[in-house]
């Protein structure tokens, strides 16, 4: 696959210390409509997503491509709780809310697309798997334009939250919808990025270091590699760290690129690096690398 | 390689767990016998009871003191153990598989089932948990990559995982993009794992909808009134035909890709011009036309709208020449996300036999519809064969598949 370009970008995104905002307001001041009916995980999509397009005319094959770590568990949580403690079922639109891709539906309807629109999920790398199949698509010309998000929100209470995303009670955690615009024209873009490569192990990272690593100028580890005690030995470049400034969420990645395309200057190359773990415990790595136009 | 330069697609197994059956022989003997449609079980009044009971009433048995996680994972270890057996058999080396698994609603059931002894205990304002004796992961019902990562430990398969949320297209896409992912060369070989486990959100939200029929599937027909939900895994190996051996009798068949496409227009109900224009784009990226296309396996729901839509859009495609038709949900129930795998197996299994099941339940022509589905089985006709999947959100997909040698 060949590179694809990011032609605008978009986000909402904060740390999470107590209940969080409100988003009705931000969504509306946005879009200049009042979005009803739809829960906190399919605003947070919608602010990202209108915040990239701005009044953009995307092509009608324009396709959405949303990845998350917990999509909307919040609201499911809430609903199983509610039907199993309270006997409260559902109501009709808030069974529709978490019935997976409801939050891209929610967007394509607002922008008026009717391709492809995905939603994909694992726990660390669903920007990056994400991003792959959008490139996919992109090269067999199935979509002209991509429309790639990275969302997860920050379910209450927090303690709870940290609990089921196995974080400790002391981690800092935040939430986001960052949103790119891709495509395959050069022309006009803002950034490059190069298909996320996948390696089996730490001694092909470091080979892939090796080779690549003196036309780096800026480098992040993702929160798992954040976490070993050697996760960012032998980065090149100067680190860009956006963790702290993040706090955790899966798709935390797309603030780390929202903070390189805001800093970079033209031909910077950024390198991030995520871990994820195989069934033997053996660390595998995923690289993304994107240039500044 | 094809024309475009794309490596050819094949499917080197298959393994299946659902109401009809542990595999996918035992599911279409069923077929072959002839199955009534699932239906809401009747009370010793002769009424039909709850509709939310009928799930559970087409469920694979659970073993006694079984958990509600052991039970999933016994569903989805026995469709991927079948899966992936041809090839291990031969000794061929699968670790570097990718997983695309489609779920709706993942393994919320098993969280259900752990919440509700936490309420049991008096813990009242205890968080929905996952149960981790069995998964080792807490809280783990929301996270939606939790299944294929449990694959991936389980069998030893460490390629890339993707997992597809868009409700009932879930593992329809899934069984595109390994399509795709494999022609372009991107990955050689894809276990695609369908999965759904019953739980009362999906039930519930489905019957405030006014989605659950009251009494029985009749797909297509005059007097159909909704779906009888089910549960299943379906599990397919998908691979490179140059590289492995088919699974017996799938021989000459070659998965072709297709299309999905967002449909805007409700989040309920899929559109009769959305589901056409799926249908024209994946005969077109396939390089098809309507007249190569042998038979159809029509997503089928049996609720008013959408079977009306769908039914039209195939007329618009097809006009005189539309081939015959056929749904198994009300065989099967509505596996939901993971209807993908479970449909295409049973239709193949029931096309390795050389024939098509008929359509179970369905009765009377809906003149609104103008069309119906087969109501009793037909020899195999040959040609390619067309799948249609689609789901809330406006999740439309349409699958291809070319069968060489039969005409």
């Amino acid at each position: 696959m060949r590179p694809v370009y990011v032609h605008a970008s978009g986000s909402y995104g904060t740390r999470v210390t107590e209940a969080p905002a409100d988003l009705k307001a931000a969504l509306r001041e946005q879009t200049g409509h009042h979005i009803r009916r739809t829960n906190r995980f399919i605003d947070l999509a919608l602010l990202g997503g209108h915040r990239c397009v701005q009044d953009r005319d995307l092509p009608s094959s324009t396709g959405i491509y949303l990845a998350t770590g917990q999509g909307d568990a919040a609201s499911s949580a809430e609903m199983v709780r509610r039907s199993h403690r309270d006997g409260i079922t559902p109501m009709p639109f808030e069974f529709i809310n978490v019935s997976s891709n409801a939050a891209g539906f929610t967007l394509a309807q607002s922008l008026g697309l009717d391709h492809v629109n995905l939603m994909i999920s694992r726990r660390r790398w669903s920007f990056e798997m994400s991003l792959q199949l959008a490139m996919l698509d992109l090269a067999a010309s199935q979509c002209e334009m991509v429309l790639l998000g990275a969302v997860d929100e920050c379910a209450m209470p927090l303690a709870w939250h940290r609990e089921r995303l196995g974080l400790a009670v002391e981690t800092a955690v935040g939430e986001g919808s960052h949103w790119f615009l891709l495509s395959r024209e050069p022309a006009h873009a803002l950034a490059e990025i190069h298909p996320p490569v996948f390696l089996k192990d730490r001694a092909a990272l470091e080979r892939l270091l090796a080779e690549h690593g003196k036309s780096v100028s800026h480098s992040s580890t993702g929160w798992n590699l954040a976490q070993e005690a050697d996760g960012d030995n032998d980065l090149p470049g100067q680190q860009l760290d956006y963790l702290e400034q993040a706090g955790y969420y899966d798709t935390n990645v797309g603030a780390g690129l929202d903070r390189f395309l805001e800093l970079a200057a033209p031909g910077d190359r950024w390198l991030h690096v995520e871990a994820e773990y195989g069934s033997g415990e053996q660390a595998q790595y995923a690289v993304l690398e994107v240039v500044r136009a | 390689m094809n024309a475009h330069g794309q490596h050819a697609v094949m499917i080197a197994g298959t393994g299946l767990s659902c109401a009809l059956g542990d595999t996918p022989a035992d599911a279409v003997d069923q077929l072959a016998d002839g199955v009534d449609p699932v239906q809401v079980p009747m009370g010793t009044d002769g009424e039909h009871q709850c509709p939310l009971m009928a799930w559970r009433q087409h469920c694979p048995g659970q073993a006694d003191g079984e958990s509600e996680s052991e039970r999933l994972n016994r569903m989805i270890d026995n469709a991927v153990a079948q899966a992936i057996a041809p090839l291990r058999d031969q000794g061929i080396d699968l670790s570097d598989t990718a997983i695309l698994v489609g779920s709706t609603s993942k393994d919320i059931g098993v969280t259900e089932a752990a919440y509700r002894a936490d309420l049991a205990a008096g813990r009242l304002d205890a968080p929905p948990r996952y149960d981790s004796r069995h998964a080792g992961v807490l809280l783990s019902q929301l996270g939606y990559g939790t299944l294929a990562s449990r694959i991936a430990n389980r069998f030893r398969l460490d390629g890339l995982h993707w997992t597809f949320n868009t409700a009932c297209a879930s593992s329809a896409n899934a069984m595109l993009y390994a399509t795709r992912l494999i022609q372009a060369g991107v990955i050689r070989r894809a276990l695609v794992v369908g999965i759904e486990f019953g739980n009362l959100l999906s039930l519930e939200g489905f019957s405030s909808l006014m989605l659950i029929s009251p009494t029985t599937m009749r797909p297509f027909d005059r007097d159909r009134d909704g779906v009888v939900l089910g549960e299943g895994t379906g599990a397919m190996l998908l691979g490179r035909a140059d590289e492995l051996d088919p699974a017996p009798g799938y021989e000459g068949m070659r998965l072709l890709g297709g299309s999905t496409r967002g449909d805007s227009s409700s989040v309920t109900t899929s559109s009769q011009p959305g589901i056409r224009a799926v249908m024209c784009e994946a005969l077109a990226n396939a390089g098809l036309a309507p007249g190569d296309i042998g038979a159809i396996k029509v997503h089928g729901t049996s609720t008013p709208a959408n079977d009306l839509v769908e039914g039209r859009a195939l007329r618009e495609v097809f006009g005189a020449g539309l081939p015959p038709f056929t749904t198994l949900k009300s065989a099967v129930g509505h596996t939901l996300g993971a209807c993908g795998p479970i449909e295409t197996i049973l239709f193949f299994e029931s096309l390795r036999r050389g024939w098509i099941p008929a359509t179970s339940g369905f009765r009377k022509l809906d003149e609104d519809i103008g069309i119906a589905p087969l109501d009793r089985d037909l020899a195999d006709p040959g040609g390619a064969i067309m799948l249609n999947f689609f789901g809330f959100g406006g999740s439309n997909t349409t699958l291809l598949v070319s069968r060489e040698g039969v005409r």
